[in-house]
Formats: structure tokens, C-alpha cells, sequence
């Protein structure tokens, strides 16, 4: 398996009934750091089946890992997750560098 | 893809976002047929803007070469969208013109992925209830009866069997003893000395 680029996420939907409401736990993977908690969100309450988008402030991640947590009954019906990979993502603190070949251009 | 032509290089543009600041470094093949460090300088989006932001390198006029090779590199993170070198081939009335630097794309729009939750379905669905089916007709049981053999059993009744010769049995008979045995009769003894017994004797007038 190639490497997993680094992406940017945007933004997470659920689609759930939970009437104690309940958290979402985001672990992010990066080189230098491995998988450390990025951020946990409280999703609503809910008397039935309802949908909510919560926002990913800033998260990027190789790799994500999602935990649902609740003090009661939480029925997940779906979920998504948007995001996009960066074209070329490294951190110099690491020892990372970007670096082209020779290029000629093609004149 | 033939032998590059000779050319110069003026600017290189970059597309980028870092946290801290980071170099750039411009390598060409000439003077010298040697990839060597033409020119370097330091880069920090992080001095004007928190995000996304170009970023031009001027470069002297005397760098030329066939090609180049691009390095950015330092102690912060940089995220690339897209670089650009504006070149013309040297001695030639061309343009200057800018040539894309391969970066990979990064997309305008956010892609969306499911993740792995098992579908809700809208039906219900059947699932059959640990309950044994009650049979269309009725099954046979034995009731606990023994069944009547056909021939007769032998059954020995509680007799004792008379034996063969015969036994000796003690009557009650006390047995006469050898000798006379003695018994005392229930008589007086006749005392030996007589003596005098007064008699209460009335005088009748």
C-alpha cells in the first residue's frame, strides 16, 4: 500500500437517535506525533432520527480513528466525513523536505 | 523527449501555506553540466497571512541551465499547492513564459467518504422466534406398560427343599443322673428333752 497523503477535513454528518445525546472522539495520525486525540465533539440530543454536521477546525491527518461515546442509547444510521488530500503536506521538524526532479520543461 | 534547450530562469512561484519559515532552494546544470545550488532563499507565509498564500523568489539573472531542481526544506510545516518557474530559452526572441512545476493537486472541492457504519434498512426484517412448530398430525408415545411375553416364565416358589438324609433333632428330656440325689420331707423335728407345759384349767362348781 502506497503512503496516505495528507488531508484536510472539513466537516463530519451523522445521522443518529440518541436521547441522551452523546461525543464523538477524533484521533488524528501524523508522522512525528502517531494517533494522539485531536478533538471530541458533543453531538445533540435527539427524540428520534435527526442529522447534524459538525465542523473539523483544522484537522489534517494521514490517519483518523472515530469513537462514539454516550451515557445512553445512541443509534447510528449513517455518517459521513468530507475532506480533501493536500497536494504536498511535510513538516520540516520531522526532516521532511519536498523535492522536484530536474525538470527541462519541455523546451 | 529530446535534448532540453538551454535556458534562463527568472522567478519561481509558489503556492504554499507554512507555520514558520522555510527555504527554497534552486539547483540548475549549469555553468558546469553539475546540479548544483544556484540559489536559495528563505520563505514565511506565516508574516502576513495565518492560511494559504504565493509566494515569488526572484532570482539573479545569471542562473541558466538546462534544468533545474527545485528544494523546499526546513524546521515548519509546509503544505504546497502548486509551483511555477517563469523561463525562456536563451538566445531567442520567446517570451518569458511560466512553466507548472508537477505538485500534486490538491482539490478545490471536499471529497466525502461513508464511514463504516451498517445501514439502517427501511423494512423490517423477519427473524424466527426459538419456538418449536406444532406438527400437523399427532405422534405415537409408549406408555410405560411391559409388554405380555409369549411363553410362560418360571417363578420358584419359597420352598424349602427336603433334603436327602435326616437331620438330628434333641427332644427336651432331662437326662437321668448317675447318682441318688437327697430331698428333705416337710416334717418336724421330735425334740429331744420333754418339758412341762401348765394348762390354764378352770374350776367348774
Amino acid at each position: 500500500m502506497p503512503l496516505e497523503r495528507v488531508k484536510e477535513f472539513k466537516d463530519t454528518t451523522f445521522k443518529y437517535d440518541a436521547p441522551a445525546g452523546w461525543a464523538l472522539e477524533i484521533k488524528r495520525y501524523m508522522t512525528g506525533t502517531g494517533l494522539t486525540v485531536w478533538q471530541t465533539i458533543n453531538f445533540p440530543a435527539s427524540s428520534g432520527v435527526r442529522t447534524y454536521t459538525a465542523p473539523l477546525d483544522g484537522l489534517e491527518a494521514i490517519l483518523i480513528k472515530l469513537k462514539a461515546m454516550s451515557t445512553g442509547v445512541v443509534r447510528l444510521h449513517g455518517g459521513v466525513i468530507r475532506f480533501r488530500a493536500i497536494g504536498v503536506y511535510f513538516d520540516g521538524a520531522n526532516g521532511e523536505i519536498w523535492e522536484t526532479q530536474e525538470l527541462g520543461f519541455g523546451i | 523527449m529530446g535534448f532540453e534547450r538551454l535556458k534562463e530562469f527568472r522567478r519561481v512561484a509558489l503556492d504554499l501555506d507554512t507555520s514558520g519559515e522555510v527555504t527554497v532552494y534552486v539547483y540548475t546544470d549549469l555553468p558546469g553540466e553539475d546540479m548544483r545550488l544556484r540559489h536559495s532563499e528563505t520563505v514565511n507565509t506565516e508574516l502576513t497571512t495565518t492560511g494559504r498564500r504565493k509566494a515569488e523568489v526572484r532570482l539573479p539573472g545569471t542562473i541558466k541551465g538546462r534544468y533545474m531542481q527545485l528544494k523546499v526544506g526546513g524546521a515548519a510545516e509546509v503544505r504546497l499547492f502548486a509551483a511555477r518557474v517563469l523561463a525562456r530559452v536563451l538566445g531567442s526572441s520567446d517570451p518569458w513564459t511560466w512553466y507548472p512545476v508537477p505538485v500534486e493537486l490538491t482539490p478545490e472541492l471536499f471529497g466525502t467518504a461513508a464511514l463504516p457504519i451498517e445501514p439502517t434498512p427501511e423494512s423490517f426484517a423477519e427473524a424466527r422466534l426459538p419456538i418449536e412448530p406444532t406438527p400437523d398430525g399427532f405422534a405415537e408415545a409408549r406408555l410405560p406398560i411391559d409388554p405380555t411375553p409369549d411363553g410362560f416364565a418360571e417363578a420358584r416358589l419359597p420352598i424349602d427343599p427336603t433334603p436327602d438324609g435326616f437331620a438330628e433333632v434333641r427332644l427336651p428330656i432331662e437326662p437321668t443322673p448317675e447318682g441318688w440325689a437327697t430331698a428333705p420331707l416337710p416334717m418336724r423335728t421330735t425334740r429331744e428333752l420333754r418339758t412341762w407345759v401348765t394348762l390354764p384349767v378352770a374350776i367348774v362348781e
